[in-house]
């Protein structure tokens, strides 16, 4: 039987959050550090500054209304500033302009997708946490475990990276190994995590280096097995691989 | 079998659920195909058995990864909370709003204070006039007396009306809403605008009273008072009773007190600012006409009664009017 549990046995010291889905799988989000979350602000500062030039170039052009032109830059910059960042939010599903380039996504604390609401009230709230001279966001950020802000403990959402990897390669073994793998191997957990790290990343190294690391691991093996190292370290690892996941998926079914 | 035959078997439906998921995203509920949601769904439970499997069996390293980032998503959107209805909006401004604001003790102990540092503002600066140039500074003071040095209607007011507006809605609002932010640190940043506007505004008041341009200044102030004075005590209600959350729990963690708190205090917040609106609109329209101050003092007493009825209103659909007594 596979240790299912490690996932949710202790929780890693990182920046991600593992929830339980009502599927009952646990899955992680990556929280957005402050680095980015003030960078995606400035773009959004900028984008209502960009906004609001082409609203006083635009109407100063026209010579549209021309008496009541500056109240209506006023209103147009008011609502701008305050409703701006909530209304992104809420249509585009958690992200504002500055959010979407540097992949970042707002999500209620229990993974669903924020409501007005939500999005309202930590966008209203920001005003207290950008304030100087105490940064209040800043140290709410700094000592909660979500990396929350000060309006995301009020409105209960989390900053998440949403940034898609590539759709995982299959680990790709040229020739079949089962030949060098001795009768009876059945690895312990640990050792099926180091396989399977070396698996997945073989890929991304030339020959040349595959074959470095795969005996180094190789070497401590078959020096245990008592059988000589052969000269394809590689291919006896993704063997070795191939054959702990086979034992694994037989013996749990 | 093998782990690279399991994920090249997978690795299809795992992207026809990226592509459900780019869809769902800028798609509301209601428009979406009931095949195309069970579809989804379907690919959502083996994501998610595929991500237990892929875990448990020590898959390689970016396996796990993608999958993690892929069923996140994708329950993001399953059990997505669209539930804005028109009917449930305006139910919570007529009636869940203004209940809720009259029932908080924050809104009467906002109310008190803004009221008792007013007179005492007011009271102070009649007194004794030293005490105008104390609080607010001789320049602000010869500032205001310049500015309605001209009756309403006639030399500086003639211009710029909706400027004004504007100008009122962005400044206005704007502090309204600054308040109502602060009120998360312990309610105190809620408290130290209220005050400070409250004996601001009083001395001013009592100062102009006793200036040579008093009819002026009366008759400018007028008509924008009562909205704009309730805005203020109102944002400064929203934010204490979220800075209070912090403070009496009610037996939650704090954040969680707060957290449930939240929408309410939003609620009342955005009365306030609904009511710096429409103040602003009548500053910037009708405060600087030149009607005389009769119809002035008739645009106040309309928006006091409009005030007035909105929240009667809303006590009375709750049956009983408890706050009667």
């Amino acid at each position: 039987m596979a240790d299912g549990n490690s996932l949710t046995e202790c929780e890693p010291l990182d920046t991600a959050v593992t929830l339980i889905s009502p599927e009952n799988i646990a899955f992680r989000f990556r929280l957005a550090g402050p680095a980015a979350r003030s960078l995606a602000f400035l773009l959004d500062v900028l984008l209502i500054a960009a906004i609001g030039f082409l609203l006083v170039m635009g109407l100063g052009v026209l010579g549209f209304l021309a008496e009541s032109f500056a109240g209506l830059f006023l209103v147009a910059l008011f609502f701008l500033w305050w409703g701006y960042g909530a209304a992104a939010e809420v249509l585009s599903n958690g992200r504002t302009a500055g959010k979407a380039v540097l992949g970042l996504r707002v999500v209620s604390q229990t993974g669903l997708s924020i409501n007005p609401a939500q999005a309202i009230l930590r966008n209203l709230l920001r005003a207290v946490d950008i304030a100087p001279p105490f940064f209040p966001g800043l140290v709410a950020m700094a000592s909660t475990r979500r990396l929350q802000r000060l309006g995301d403990l009020a409105a209960g959402t989390m900053v998440v990276l949403d940034r898609y990897g590539k759709p995982p390669q299959p680990p790709r073994v040229d020739a079949d190994a089962a030949d060098l793998v001795p009768r009876g191997f059945c690895p312990e957990p640990r050792l099926v995590e180091a396989l399977a790290s070396y698996v997945g990343r073989r890929s991304d190294l030339s020959p040349a280096r595959r074959q470095e690391l795969a005996r180094i691991a190789a070497g401590r093996l078959c020096a245990a097995w008592s059988v000589p190292t052969p000269a394809d370290a590689d291919r006896l690892i993704c063997g070795l691989y191939e054959q702990a996941i086979a034992s694994n998926t037989d013996g749990s079914r | 079998m093998k782990v690279a035959d399991i994920i090249t078997a997978r690795t299809p439906d795992w992207q026809a659920l990226e592509r459900d998921i780019a869809q769902f995203r800028s798609t509301p509920s209601r428009r979406l195909e009931p095949d195309h949601v069970a579809a989804f769904a379907r690919r959502y439970r083996a994501a998610c058995s595929d991500l237990a499997l892929a875990a448990g069996m020590r898959f390689p390293d970016g396996t796990v990864d993608y999958l993690e980032q892929l069923v996140a998503d994708a329950h993001t959107q399953l059990y997505r909370t669209e539930s804005f209805s028109v009917l449930a909006w305006l139910r919570g401004l007529l009636v869940d709003v203004p209940q809720r604001t009259l029932a908080d003790p924050c809104t009467w102990i906002t109310a008190s204070v803004f009221v008792v540092l007013f007179m005492g503002g007011m009271a102070a600066s009649r007194l004794r006039p030293e005490f105008a140039t104390d609080v607010v500074g001789d320049a602000a003071l010869a500032n205001v007396e310049a500015m309605y040095a001209d009756r309403p209607g006639s030399g500086g007011f003639t211009t710029g009306r909706a400027t004004m507006a504007g100008f009122y809605v962005f400044n206005n609002a704007g502090i309204g809403l600054q308040c109502f932010a602060g009120g998360i640190l312990l309610g105190i940043g809620s408290l130290v605008v209220l005050a400070f506007n409250g004996l601001f505004l009083g001395t001013v008041f009592g100062h102009m009273l006793g200036s040579p341009v008093a009819d002026h200044f009366g008759e400018f102030v007028t008509a924008h008072a009562p909205f704009e004075l309730t805005a203020i005590v109102l944002s400064a209600a929203a934010g204490l009773r979220l800075g209070w959350s912090l403070v009496d729990t009610h037996g939650w963690d704090r954040w969680e007190s707060l957290r449930r708190t939240g929408p309410a205090a939003l609620g009342t917040a955005g009365l306030a600012t609904t009511l710096f609106v429409l103040a602003a609109f009548v500053e910037g329209f009708i405060s600087p006409a030149g009607i005389g101050h009769a119809p002035k003092i008739a645009v106040a007493c309309l928006c006091s009664l409009l005030l007035s009825g909105y929240f009667l209103a809303a006590v009375r659909s709750r049956g009983g009017g408890r706050h009667a007594g």
